[in-house]
């Protein structure tokens, strides 16, 4: 039988960790990397984790991969503290170790939004690594590497995102510090056109070509709120330009 | 010469220690000046204290109409200046005003307000038609109960000052969409209880509308790339207040 190992990065998460550690108990070993929360976050994470690490938070790719060097597991399988691993999940992960075809596997997470499921907006995301040759790189979108080829789990991860509105917008807007950081580095300028055109594609993408319209309103509100934070990005770079927040 | 009218200069304040010395220093020419504070945790109290023509008072906030009217009530005079901390009286401005007092005309003066914004100055974007009533005889004017951009009601006739004042209201771009944020919460609030419904017109048509009124009927276009970031964050501002009514029926945040 081989191993497998879960990793929960944490921060704050006293509200949601306990039903993400709960979900992921059949796991043969649960390392839970905390970059020193402030509230009962490390007390909830000892009751379930194998291994409870802490270490300062400087981006998710040195994060995780601090974690990942202490998992001893066959296979790792990457879980945030909002998520929640249901049992048909839980089923095939477990099938899919036994007899692998791949040695990475993308999940679907169908977006938890205003109460709400957006079928419409979901996304697939690397989650299951075999161990062996994997490791992040990338500061804000890290990016999971591994050796061979990537697979696809039908079962779908629960994921609640959605904190408020308010809560939503002000994290596009703090992200779209780092991505103009991100471009600033790389010295793009910010043109018209990234301050007209890329919101409005993005907006089109998200709510026809996705089907988001599909959705409502919060699809709706998706589609125009990313379109927000691509704005934001060119607009938080014309600010980087010119030395001011 | 007549002697102009006493002059009571009245401000409302929260954790204003930033602006307040600056502040109190452009009223050199008031006789009195009136500070009503909602409670501080910062300097601005003490600061506020230090100089011998200020009165503070310390009330509980609960909407802007009910304390800039409190503070009003509390002034000795009846001609009051009533500017925002982040506004500047500059020199020529008091001048005028002082000039004003010596035989007011109107009962109400409105003073233009020069506005910065990602640290170019903005004529444009609809604020050339940003006039505030900044000097006015108390007993004919009152601030309306609107929950958000409450303005002072005039009864009788009014007039404009020559003398702009500029306006600090750009602090960080977060922190003036943040404004905005707090703006379109508190209008939704305002929708809901009057049981406005929102519908597809008010999600799609009104952020447009928005948008294209801002950025070409009142020139926007000419503020260039900032005027077009001011029109799109009221756009969106806009489309954010009809989503918050949407959620408030649902009772999800």
């Amino acid at each position: 039988m081989p191993k497998l190992t879960v990793i929960i990065p944490t921060y704050n998460e006293e509200a949601y960790l306990e039903d993400a550690l709960f979900s992921v108990t059949f796991a043969d070993e649960i390392i839970v990397i905390d970059s020193f929360s402030t509230d009962s976050t490390p007390a909830i994470a000892k009751k379930y984790a194998t291994k409870f690490l802490q270490r300062n938070f400087d981006n998710f790719s040195n994060q995780k991969n601090f974690a990942l060097k202490e998992a001893t597991g066959d296979w790792v399988l990457f879980v945030d503290a909002d998520e929640r691993v249901p049992y048909a999940l839980k089923t095939e992960v477990l099938e899919t170790i036994k007899n692998p075809k791949h040695t990475g596997y993308k999940i679907n997470f169908p977006h938890f939004y205003m109460n709400r499921f957006l079928y419409h907006h979901s996304d697939d995301v690397l989650r299951l690594v075999k161990r062996d040759g994997a490791k992040f790189s990338g500061s804000v979108h890290e990016v999971l590497e591994h050796p061979g080829t990537t697979g696809k789990l039908k079962a779908k991860m629960l994921h609640f995102t959605y904190k408020g509105l308010h809560n939503y917008i002000t994290k596009k807007e703090s992200y779209a510090w780092f991505q103009a950081q991100q471009l600033y580095d790389r010295k793009k300028k910010a043109t018209w056109l990234h301050l007209f055109f890329k919101p409005t594609y993005r907006f089109f993408n998200s709510y026809i070509i996705k089907g988001g319209f599909r959705d409502g309103v919060p699809g709706m509100t998706v589609a125009a709120v990313n379109a927000y934070g691509v704005f934001q990005r060119y607009v938080k770079l014309i600010l980087l330009e010119r030395n001011m927040r | 010469m007549k002697p102009p009218k006493k002059i009571s200069a009245v401000a409302i304040t929260l954790n204003e220690a930033a602006h307040i010395e600056r502040y109190i220093n452009d009223l050199w020419f008031a006789d009195e000046i009136i500070i009503v504070d909602s409670y501080s945790t910062d300097d601005t109290v003490a600061l506020a204290s230090k100089f011998d023509k200020v009165t503070v008072h310390q009330r509980k906030f609960d909407n802007f109409s009910a304390q800039k009217n409190y503070a009003i009530s509390l002034a000795k005079n009846d001609w009051i200046t009533f500017f925002d901390l982040d506004e500047e009286i500059t020199k020529p401005l008091a001048e005028e005003i002082l000039e004003v007092a010596k035989h007011p005309k109107a009962i109400a003066y409105f003073v233009k307000r020069a506005n910065h914004f990602m640290g170019k100055p903005i004529k444009y974007s609809g604020f050339q038609t940003d006039y505030v009533i900044r000097f006015f005889n108390k007993n004919f004017c009152q601030y309306n109960s609107n929950l958000v951009h409450e303005v002072i009601e005039a009864n009788g006739k009014t007039a404009k000052l020559k003398n702009p004042s500029p306006h600090f209201t750009y602090q960080s771009f977060d922190h003036y969409t943040g404004k905005l944020h707090k703006y379109s919460a508190l209008q939704a609030r305002m929708l809901y209880e009057k049981g406005k419904k929102p519908n597809l017109y008010h999600f799609f048509f009104r952020p447009s509308y928005r948008f294209w009124h801002q950025y070409l009927i009142r020139l926007g276009i000419l503020d260039g790339k900032e005027g077009f970031i001011l029109a799109y964050i009221s756009g969106f501002s806009v489309f954010k207040r009809y989503v918050n009514l949407w959620l408030l029926y649902r009772k999800i945040d």
